[in-house]
């Protein structure tokens, strides 16, 4: 998308967070398509404006390797700040300090990339010694969400599931798991449940599988409601996973504060209420089907169109021609 | 209750959880450790140290939380602390760990905080001990005071010693100089590789120690000089006996390759690097200065630091206090194994008799004797069986040890009457501070005289060895001041027993059946061999004779083989009163364990032995011999069914007046029970 704005450089950051992995295929692809080379080793990245991303990949990292010169550098918040309750997730101050120290720039800002994204990125702000060296972008940095769109089925049954990675984070409580897929449903899919195979805590009634052990489009064909609850003390900054299934056109049912930023398509309620809300849909298929149609609709809002206007809005200029 | 996880589930985690949880338990804190997480194999090789505390945490009542090795916290450690919040919700949690940076304690206490439902405590003991004693600590260190030992009593060094320098060119020549300086009692403390180093090297009457043999606390209790030594940093265990003695004010010395403690600031002495500069010095620099050593703990800040007092604040933890002190105990507590029958406990029960105050006597015993003991008017425990699978054959020693734990207080004696010292009689007399006594009956068969099992009397104060009636049989296993002789335990002058005539006459009514002839038979109850055989045999040739009564006995608890049952003259009886009966009886067909064969002798019944010969025996055979060369008895080979039953017929025809007359001339030496209960007495009142 950047690409079709203006003259992009990539640079590999180099902190070795990730112990001299390849790069992400889908990002090498890219590269690839574009012709772009990824500077690697570059003492320095100059440019109008530089965007980093996730700056905790300098968690570890004693300095950045990489000097940035730039007019205006904007570091995307892809991981929240501050978990639910006002803990630091990580060590913000050193990961935006060692940035500061590493750049040369006119504007210095963090781009939140969702409403509750940005608020734990202000209150952060707010009793930080590091924040007040940096400012907060008006607009959301969003995560374009780009894929074809999957009709819903006429024909819902109560078919359950759940993907994420497998850390305790991305798990309610046991007791809340057991309202979200019950022995009563057709079929209960936990995709990424790792830890609940450690936990020796698997019911009959669901199948567990490793992260990664299938394919995320198999997982989607097993299911029909996408139900997800997080650990109390984690949020998601966005909730990409909340995306797709929306995009595989499956109805997702979340926390209020994960559901915001997809709109009235995302079903807002408590674990407690979960077969509550499936019996409804069951009963009716026609607002099953509104339902995902509403959220796909809603998802518009993180096309790729759309971001062009939402990085102009951030940046402040206009580069190259308008597609 | 405190309930403590690790992170991570690696030896030197379970080790440092053992440690701190007997650190909190010895400060006064409830705790116990989750048993789920740990392989199966690393709990079995720390089980002792463990044991007192592993239990389910999910069905215990808990009021805390603390998870160690926060820094490493493992998708096991995670799941079970998701599991037990649900079942303990709100119970506070606090997590300590090495943090290398703050980066990493964020990312634990999240981890944390998701798996248990609420924000945990963090305690990075990076913070707590900025000048730590190993480079990554798997738990809070900190010293326990310790009660001052015994004024007057000779100084006591424990060496720890690596069992790689033990392999090094004339080292165990200079251990055995150290050992026999003189002027201190001299204790090792080494590594597995270097116990059976000393054990091949055979140096008598040195106390060897590993750590798998006691805490800590226990092993720094009884020395007022720790001298290290090695060419690497003390381990985790040893670190903690260090940290013990300096926050009680004993010396350390530091005698290791690189002065690895001195070099990280611990207020310890260094010393030589070598054995043989070291009884020079600690007799000359050190020994003459430990009161001044003494006085100055209070004036270290480094000892202060280093407090256990100084992690229960920084856990807020306040040390609960005691009701009542604990007085200290004077307390006898019998331990008899119970081996093939019941003679340990015969044995114990006969010396606790003579005690002057018999009141002070306690049993913990394996349920095949407990009736024994109570009928003798003793208060008795129970321990647990060994178990018949041989994959779990150790496991009651566990609960021996623990029992043990719970029964005995500091300053008890604890009097062991069994042929191998187990690990948790051991441990409980190290750790609980107890008197120990060894009663060692001899005759052993030469495969159990082993120097290990023998090297273990360096943990008793005494050893009492019963005699055998005849010298002949009076092998010296070991020597020296702690080894005192006895005459033969056996029972005496005892107004209970009844006449020979009035048990006939009483067995007479109760088995409705003449006695003209009495025999009866002790075999055994089948559990070293099978003399069902010999049984059977004897009840067929006895059935023959009008008027005769067979009395087969067995112990409680015994195997009754059918073929001992049916027969018009023979009965089978349950008893561990064995006594009256065999001295009503005209002839005794008896295994030669020590208590009978001392019995039949003492009393003067004409007998025939039939010896067990069972790799757990003692000698019976040489222990029959003896008699029978004496004219005393008759002796019959195990297999040897034809002349046995020529033997009884030929007894109970002829009459037994040749053997009658050969006991009669035999001269017995005095019984030992007294002199033993006075040695132990002496023990318990000094």
């Amino acid at each position: 998308m950047t690409s079709r704005l203006g003259r992009v450089a990539v640079h590999d950051a180099g902190a070795g967070l990730f112990g001299g992995k390849d790069v992400a295929t889908p990002l090498a692809e890219t590269l690839q398509d574009l012709a772009l080379p990824l500077l690697c080793g570059e003492a320095v990245a100059t440019g109008e404006v530089a965007i980093l991303h996730n700056p905790t990949f300098l968690k570890l990292a004693a300095a950045l390797p990489v000097r940035i010169v730039a007019r205006d550098l904007i570091v995307v918040a892809h991981e929240t700040f501050l978990r639910p309750g006002g803990v630091e997730a990580f060590d913000v101050d050193h990961c935006l300090g060692l940035i500061r120290g590493a750049s040369l720039t006119l504007r210095r800002r963090i781009a939140p990339v969702s409403p509750s994204n940005r608020a734990a990125v202000l209150a952060w702000q707010t009793s930080s010694r590091e924040g007040g060296h940096w400012e907060v972008t008006q607009s959301d940095w969003f995560n374009i969400c780009n894929a074809p769109m999957q009709p819903p089925t006429a024909a819902p049954r109560d078919r359950r599931g759940r993907l994420s990675r497998p850390g305790p984070e991305k798990f309610p409580g046991p007791s809340d798991l057991d309202f979200c897929f019950p022995a009563t449903a057709e079929v209960n899919v936990i995709l990424g449940g790792d830890l609940l195979v450690a936990e020796s805590r698997r019911r009959r009634h669901w199948t567990v599988l490793p992260f990664r052990s299938i394919s995320v489009e198999d997982f989607f064909g097993m299911i029909d409601f996408f139900v997800y609850f997080t650990a109390p003390s984690w949020r998601e900054s966005f909730g990409r996973v909340i995306a797709e299934a929306i995009m595989a056109g499956k109805v997702v049912i979340t926390d209020p504060a994960t559901a915001a930023p997809f709109g009235a398509g995302v079903i807002a309620a408590r674990p407690s209420e979960v077969d509550n809300v499936i019996a409804g849909l069951l009963a009716d298929p026609a607002s099953y089907a509104r339902t995902v149609r509403r959220a796909q609709a809603d998802l518009a809002r993180y096309a790729p169109d759309r971001f062009a206007t939402r990085f102009h809005e951030i940046v402040g200029f206009r580069t190259g021609v308008a597609a | 209750m405190i309930g403590l996880i690790n992170g991570s589930t690696g030896a030197p985690e379970v080790e440092a959880l053992a440690l701190f949880a007997r650190r909190l338990d010895l400060r006064g804190h409830a705790v116990v450790i989750e048993d789920a997480i740990f392989p199966a194999d690393l709990v079995r090789a720390r089980r002792h140290a463990l044991a007192p505390y592993l239990t389910d945490l999910a069905a215990t009542a808990l009021s805390r939380v603390i998870v160690l090795g926060a820094e490493g916290i493992g998708v096991e450690c995670a799941a079970r602390l998701r599991h037990l919040l649900q079942v303990h919700p709100g119970v506070p949690v606090t997590a300590a760990g090495h943090f290398d940076n703050r980066a990493g304690l964020l990312s634990s206490q999240a981890t944390i905080a998701a798996a248990s439902g609420q924000e945990p405590v963090m305690l990075d003991l990076a913070r707590l001990h900025p000048r730590p004693l190993l480079d990554r600590l798997p738990c809070p260190l900190g010293g326990l005071p310790l009660a001052d030992r015994k004024a007057g009593s000779k100084p006591a060094v424990l060496l720890s010693i690596p069992g790689a320098s033990l392999e090094e060119e004339r080292c165990l020549d200079q251990l055995e100089a150290l050992s026999h300086a003189g002027m201190f009692s001299l204790r090792v403390l080494t590594d597995q590789s270097g116990h059976s180093l000393l054990l091949e090297g055979r140096l008598a009457g040195l106390e060897v120690l590993t750590p798998a043999d006691a805490a800590p606390d226990a092993l720094a209790s009884g020395a007022d000089v720790l001298v290290l030594t090695g060419a690497s940093a003390p381990d985790l265990n040893t670190l903690h006996v260090a940290l013990d003695m300096l926050v009680s004010g004993r010396a350390v010395v530091d005698g290791t390759d690189s002065g690895a403690l001195v070099e990280r600031g611990v207020p310890a002495l260094r010393g030589p690097r070598g054995l043989h500069a070291l009884a020079g010095y600690l007799t000359g620099r050190v020994l003459p200065n430990l009161p001044e050593i003494h006085h100055r703990r209070g004036q270290s800040p480094w000892i202060a630091m280093h407090d256990f007092a100084r992690v229960e604040a920084a856990l807020d933890l306040r040390a609960p206090e005691a009701a009542h002190p604990v007085p200290a105990g004077d307390d006898i507590l019998f331990v008899p194994t119970n081996g093939i029958g019941i003679g340990h406990a015969q044995r114990c029960v006969l010396i606790a008799g003579k005690l002057p105050e018999p009141a002070k006597a306690r049993f913990a015993a394996f349920p095949s004797c407990v009736g024994l003991i109570r009928s003798r008017g003793f208060a008795v425990r129970p321990l647990v069986q060994k178990a018949d699978d041989p994959d779990r054959s150790g496991d009651n020693d566990l609960i021996t040890y623990q029992r043990l734990r719970r029964w005995t207080r500091c300053g008890d004696v604890l009097v062991f009457d069994g042929g191998y010292v187990f690990d948790g009689i051991r441990r409980a007399i190290l750790e609980q501070g107890l008197r120990g006594i060894w009663i060692r009956r001899g005759l052993w068969q030469p495969q159990h005289a082993t120097f290990h099992t023998l090297s273990r009397e360096t943990t008793f104060e005494r050893v009492i060895v019963p005699q055998e009636a005849f010298d002949e049989l009076n092998d010296a296993l070991t020597h020296g001041a702690r080894v005192h002789a006895v005459g033969p335990i056996v029972r005496q002058d005892d107004p209970t027993l009844p006449a020979p005539t009035e048990m006939r006459a009483r067995l007479s009514r109760l088995f409705d059946h003449p006695v003209g002839e009495l025999v009866v038979t002790m075999l055994g109850g089948g559990r070293a061999a099978d003399r069902s055989a010999h049984v059977s045999a004897l009840s067929a040739l006895l059935e023959r004779r009008v008027g005769c009564l067979h009395l087969v006995l067995v112990w409680p608890g015994a195997t009754i083989h059918p073929s001992s049952t049916g027969w018009r003259n023979t009965r089978v009886v349950r008893s561990t009163n064995a006594l009256p009966l065999a001295r009503a009886a005209d002839l005794v067909v008896t295994a030669a364990g020590y208590n009978t064969f001392h019995e039949v002798l003492y009393h003067r019944i004409p007998a025939i032995f039939v010896p067990q010969v069972g790799q757990m025996m003692d000698d019976q055979s040489r222990r029959a011999a003896s008699a029978c060369e004496r004219g005393a008895a008759r002796v019959i080979g195990p297999d040897d069914f034809l002349t046995l039953s020529r033997a009884v017929t030929d007894c109970l025809d002829g009459g037994t007046a040749e053997l009658r007359e050969a006991l009669a001339r035999l001269h017995l030496p005095e019984p030992g029970a007294q002199q033993a209960a006075a040695l132990i007495e002496e023990v318990r009142t000094r």
